[in-house]
């Protein structure tokens, strides 16, 4: 078991953000509302005039919303795979950060289920997918797997939650007795700790860690063969659904990072959250980045070596023509760079970590860009290629639907602990079986 | 005398046929084209799957045929609403008759109307006659695909691994709720002397 002051120091690590905020946590929050209010105002603006005001037209009918859609949920399938799998692994380096990325992963996929209303110019006509489904259709499936994916990741964030909630029943003192402490209290579900609770809820936790990569995978999946089953060039192709897994990891990881970089040094989480977790999120990151490499050689190797009508011109457009800057600039700066950062021995490793993390996160989403915009703008008839301006509605929602990301992980960590504290105990309770394994600071409590 | 005289005689009578000629072309321009008409009908298929022949003849008013102009076929049709549906053009013979083949979509009657747009020459005009076809075209369908049977079941299975993937997330859910709840501490709020208020990080600085 833990020392018992170096438990009550990790407690109050993880409470500490818990229920307060300065200036600074303040005028973050503001600051962050304020777009995602802009960006709410844009998206009033587009109902109340139509789709007419974005620069989607008839050949590039899917541009920043789609690719905002696939990069969002990839974002949270990062998010949920990086935490089900070192839980399943039982990677003792993972107990600081599972919260973080278990939060972020419902945060960016709530972002990003929102994008398929938003694209379209009735949504009220998305009943209709309900009222007259037809089975044959991926986006039916795509609203099924998506449904399923969310109500599987909250039931993933709130299970290990429960021990928490229970901990702020406890310690949270006056504060408990508002309706932020009923929440406590029936969140907790009388969490005592007992043998009985502890293995019910491990129970829980494994199978919905076993289940959620899956379900991952396929929403994913389904969204890659929305792309693939069109007769498009850059669509079409049989390794789409793992190629969009693969870049959903990738991207997801790499928020990650940044999420835990910002959270563990603003909420002081330094002692906890350290060079070891940056080195192995750094190492998952690299090796997905060489994954998503080779996936991409692959591709442009095989389309590129038949170059029939449809796939010749874009990976012309791609490599040497009006796209080549974009590609260039997420292979070189998105890809080759990161793996260069995450790769090399040395010092700085957080640093590296969160640079490497940030370049691969937007080359990502210049990556997404590279498939949805130059797809649909290659014609498909003797005509001349689409052309794609986003206009200032389409930007303004995007950096609104963005900023809403972090706003929601910092008001959500208003209260409950950034930090999961039982799941810090369980492991450090193996750990003190397995000398040099441990995860708390050995120090005294400072004063 | 009489050389010169017969010489400007002939030079007169050339000058009076051709301003007769020019007056008469100039009074037949006046008088606007020739009126047509047009007679349509339709030879029914030799051979089943064969098309029916309809054949339309434009006269002019004093019943010779329109050569070498071109007449359009179209058939009242209920497509999206009342409308004449194109179902051809063709050219006249010497004899100003226009023929194309025609295989209907429909058995029942076919309003056919042959119309002629006109020329410099002959006004444009309009025939309509009608058949009652006993054949008709076979509905297009799409080659059923090799899959189809494994396909059509696909959506089943899908669904019943929805279902499947529901359950366990109700089973982890609920499973994992009441076997906390089977141990649950009293639901009384803890005392207040209890409670361990979290400490202020200005104090702990």
């Amino acid at each position: 078991m833990p020392d018992r002051s170096d438990r009550e120091q990790m407690v109050r690590a993880a409470l500490r953000p818990v229920g307060r905020g300065g200036w600074r946590y303040w005028s973050i929050v503001v600051a962050l509302a304020a777009l995602v209010a802009w960006g709410l105002y844009a998206y009033s603006y587009q109902l109340r005039h139509g789709l007419g005001v974005t620069g989607l037209n008839q050949k590039v009918s899917w541009g920043f919303y789609i690719l905002n859609c696939v990069f969002f949920i990839g974002i949270s399938y990062g998010g949920a795979m990086t935490s089900a799998i070192l839980r399943l692994t039982h990677a003792r380096w993972r107990a600081p950060i599972t919260r973080l990325a278990e939060a972020t992963a419902v945060a960016a996929l709530l972002v990003g289920a929102a994008y398929p209303l938003i694209d379209l110019g009735r949504p009220d006509r998305m009943l209709n997918l309900l009222l007259h489904p037809h089975a044959g259709s991926p986006v039916l499936w795509d609203l099924v797997a998506v449904g399923t994916y969310l109500v599987a990741s909250l039931v993933f964030l709130y299970l290990p939650l429960v021990p928490d909630l229970a901990l702020m029943r406890d310690r949270l003192g006056a504060g408990t007795r508002g309706l932020v402490g009923r929440l406590y209290r029936v969140g907790s579900l009388g969490w005592t700790g007992s043998d009985h609770q502890r293995q019910a809820l491990a129970l829980g936790v494994g199978i919905m860690a076993v289940l959620i990569i899956p379900l991952a995978v396929s929403v994913h999946s389904v969204l890659a063969w929305l792309f693939a089953v069109t007769v498009r060039g850059g669509w079409h192709s049989t390794i789409f659904a793992p190629y969009f897994v693969l870049g959903a990891m990738l991207s997801g990881v790499g928020a990650v990072i940044l999420v835990i970089a910002a959270f563990s040094r603003g909420y002081g989480l330094g002692d906890y959250v350290g060079p070891k977790q940056y080195r192995y999120l750094g190492y998952l990151l690299l090796a997905l980045a060489l994954a998503y490499t080779y996936f991409m050689i692959s591709e442009y190797l095989t389309d590129g070596y038949v170059a029939d009508q449809s796939s010749g011109p874009l990976i012309a457009a791609l490599f040497t023509g009006s796209y080549a800057p974009l590609f260039w600039a997420f292979t070189i700066g998105g890809l080759i760079v990161p793996i260069l950062l995450v790769a090399a021995p040395g010092r700085y490793v957080e640093g590296r970590a969160v640079l490497a993390a940030l370049l691969v996160v937007a080359g990502m989403w210049l990556k997404r860009f590279l498939i949805v915009v130059p797809g649909m703008a290659e014609p498909l008839m003797p005509w001349d290629w689409g052309v794609y301006h986003p206009s200032w509605v389409e930007i303004s929602i995007t950096i609104g639907t963005a900023a809403a990301i972090p706003l929601m992980l910092m008001l959500f960590f208003h209260f409950v602990p950034v930090m999961s504290v039982h799941e810090m105990e369980e492991v450090e309770s193996e750990s003190s079986r397995e000398p040099g394994a441990a995860v708390l600071p050995r120090r005294q409590p400072a004063g | 005398m009489f050389d010169l005289a017969r010489r400007w005689g002939w030079t007169v009578a050339l000058a009076a046929a051709l301003a007769l000629s020019a007056l008469a072309a100039q009074a037949a321009v006046a008088a606007g084209p020739t009126p047509t008409r047009i007679q349509v009908g339709a030879d029914p298929p030799q051979a089943d799957g064969q098309p029916y022949v309809i054949e339309a003849r434009i006269v002019a008013a004093d019943g010779r045929g329109v050569n070498s102009v071109p007449l359009d076929f179209s058939i009242a049709a209920d497509f999206f609403g009342p409308r004449q549906l194109s179902i051809g053009r063709a050219t006249t013979d010497g004899q100003g008759r226009a023929q194309i083949s025609y295989l209907p979509s429909w058995q029942g009657r076919h309003e056919v109307t042959v119309k002629f747009a006109g020329t410099a020459a002959f006004a444009a005009s309009q025939g309509a006659g009608s058949f009652v076809s006993a054949v008709a075209l076979a509905p297009h369908r799409d080659a059923r695909s090799p899959l189809a049977d494994f396909s059509s079941g696909l959506p089943y299975a899908v669904a019943v691994i929805v279902v499947a993937v529901w359950l366990t997330i109700a089973f982890a859910l609920v499973g994992t709720v009441r076997g906390i709840l089977a141990d649950r501490a009293p639901a009384t709020a803890p005392a207040a002397a209890d409670l361990v208020p979290i400490p202020d990080p200005s104090e702990e600085a």
